[in-house]
């Protein structure tokens, strides 16, 4: 048919159908169209993204991923020599890159002779990326919100950004469950973002020197000129998010005894924290940090899992007057030692 | 001709848009559920009208009911490579008005092999593309006939804001309409009774 076709004056229930028949990111493209079709295609309410994460520093980079409709016959018939974690359909150009992953969710053997295409369950994970920020790659993430009725999973804001960026926040005030930021971030910016977005499961900072990843390569010149703009700890703590891991924190052993006692005290929804103080800073003074509180030294390392992370935690067990249990520490290990460690004890791989 | 009578010799005549009639097996007819659900049971007496379909294309459809009446149950859309050879050339005659009026009879007969069948088609040829060859592939409602479908649809409530008003107006007046007989045959009455105590006063 070389004459373009009126999908858009289908009937719903055609229209609908021909929607259902596609998969996720052709109806993503297909969104992208014109504000009709945009329209159209929410109508049909797609299905929601397993993950769907926003990383902007610098360059955008969109990561969503969907369940593919059983049976993945289009995959098999496409790619006979296919194997389990493959790229293909990589558009390259100089500033805008589409990435396709495929993977398979329920599979018992990470073998492609194992992949059963009629039950196992695949999904097809896209990689959107530009190389500076546009209003055209805004207009792709508004699209997945909407069509998709999408929240991010994970949000990450760098320094290096964009002011339309903190203008589209301002006025969106997405919902978000991981919210992470550079510890250099302004701190006005970093205030400005935290009035308009709550993370609901997590919070981190990231500091590309102090981070587990970036230690090791760093020079003593790069940790002690390292500026910060470091969140406090009780504005950390009054964003009430269950896990907060944040390198680069400004905080007093004063503020670390107080938190335990107010914690011993008040319920909160708090399962996990983590807090560095910003390099160059004095170690923590265990005493003080114990100082009128009833704790039992941990005989043993304490695990938690974080993510694909496990966590030691070498330290003391608190309860509080709920009864309620968790384990603190001061990491000395692989920082300076200026990282306070707290998780409650249903949080933890081995129980005490 | 049209008896309730559910036998696949049984042959029931269609009527299209121009007038004209003709004749499809009950087979072929029982996998549109709408006819299932409006004259299966009941019967027809007389042609069942189908006219907002001409001709062609109900003979279209209904061609494709009679071929797949021996075919397995239907379980899905088929993959294009799995579509038989009669099914390929049955779809590529059409050309895509027809195609259009086909999808549009299935969906209001409600022919779920036929309309899947046709959708997949469609589906297929947005497949694999980018925003700007969908663009080429699809007819996109154009600025103008947005805002002219925009001021159909502000019309249109206009109109019915009118209506509305026309109608809250007409009811206002008739409570006026009924209450003034009453008040005339009051004031009659009134002027009647003042009248003759008068005129007996004068006697």
């Amino acid at each position: 048919m070389s004459v373009p076709f009126p999908l858009l004056r289908l009937p719903f229930l055609p229209f609908e159908k021909v929607i259902k028949q596609m998969n996720s990111f052709e109806i993503l493209i297909l969104s992208l169209c014109s504000k009709a079709s945009k329209r159209y295609c929410k109508f049909v309410k797609p299905a929601k993204p397993i993950v769907f994460n926003l990383c902007i520093n610098g360059g955008v980079h969109i990561t969503v991923q969907w369940e593919n409709p059983k049976p993945e016959k289009e995959i098999e018939k496409n790619n006979k020599d296919w194997k389990v974690l493959y790229a293909d359909d990589v558009l390259i150009s100089t500033n805008f890159t589409i990435c396709h992953q495929f993977n398979v969710l329920t599979s018992e053997s990470y073998g492609y002779i194992h992949y059963k295409p009629n039950s196992d369950r695949t999904s097809s994970t896209y990689r959107i990326s530009q190389h500076y920020f546009t209003e055209e790659v805004l207009k792709w993430i508004d699209a997945i919100r909407e069509v998709f009725n999408a929240s991010f999973h994970d949000f990450f804001l760098g320094t290096s950004h964009d002011e339309r960026v903190i203008k589209w926040i301002e006025a969106e005030k997405p919902s978000i469950n991981e919210l992470g930021i550079q510890c250099s971030l302004d701190s006005m910016i970093t205030r400005n973002v935290l009035n308009y977005i709550t993370p609901k499961e997590k919070f981190h900072i990231r500091c590309e020197i102090l981070g587990p990843m970036y230690f090791m390569s760093r020079s003593e010149f790069d940790k002690k000129s390292h500026v910060t703009n470091s969140i406090h700890l009780n504005d950390l703590l009054k964003l009430k998010c269950p896990v907060i891991n944040a390198e680069c924190t400004d905080f007093t052993d004063n503020d670390l005894n107080l938190f335990l006692k107010n914690w011993k005290k008040i319920d909160s929804n708090l399962k996990f924290l983590s807090v560095n103080r910003s390099p160059n800073s004095p170690k923590i003074d265990e005493k003080a940090l114990i100082e009128g509180l009833n704790v039992t030294k941990l005989e043993k390392l304490a695990w938690v899992r974080r993510g694909d992370e496990s966590i030691g935690i070498r330290g003391y067990s608190i309860s509080n007057d709920e009864g309620k249990m968790a384990v603190f520490g001061i990491d000395t290990w692989s920082r300076k030692n200026v990282n306070f460690k707290f998780s409650l004890f249903s949080e933890l791989e081995t129980q005490y | 001709m049209t008896s309730p009578a559910s036998s696949s010799e049984v042959k029931y005549l269609i009527e299209s848009s121009e007038g004209n009639t003709f004749d499809v097996s009950g087979a072929a007819l029982r996998q549109s559920n709408t006819f299932n659900a409006m004259f299966l049971n009941i019967g027809a007496d007389g042609p069942i009208p189908f006219t907002d379909y001409n001709e062609a294309t109900l003979k279209k459809v209904f061609e494709y009911c009679e071929h797949s009446v021996n075919e397995e149950n239907y379980s899905g859309p088929k993959h294009q490579d799995d579509l038989s050879k009669w099914d390929l050339n049955f779809f590529n005659e059409m050309d895509q008005k027809m195609f259009i009026d086909v999808i549009n009879a299935s969906n209001f007969l409600d022919i779920e092999r036929l309309t899947s069948y046709c959708c997949e088609r469609i589906a297929r040829m947005l497949r694999g593309k980018n925003t700007q060859e969908m663009i080429k592939v699809i007819t996109l409602p154009t600025a103008e006939e947005l805002e002219a479908k925009q001021k159909v649809e502000e019309k249109k409530a206009a109109a019915a804001k009118k209506v509305a008003e026309k109608a809250a107006e007409t009811a206002e007046k008739t409570e006026t309409l009924e209450e003034l007989p009453v008040q005339q045959l009051v004031q009659t009455t009134r002027n009647k009774l003042t009248r003759k105590y008068l005129s007996f006063s004068n006697e």
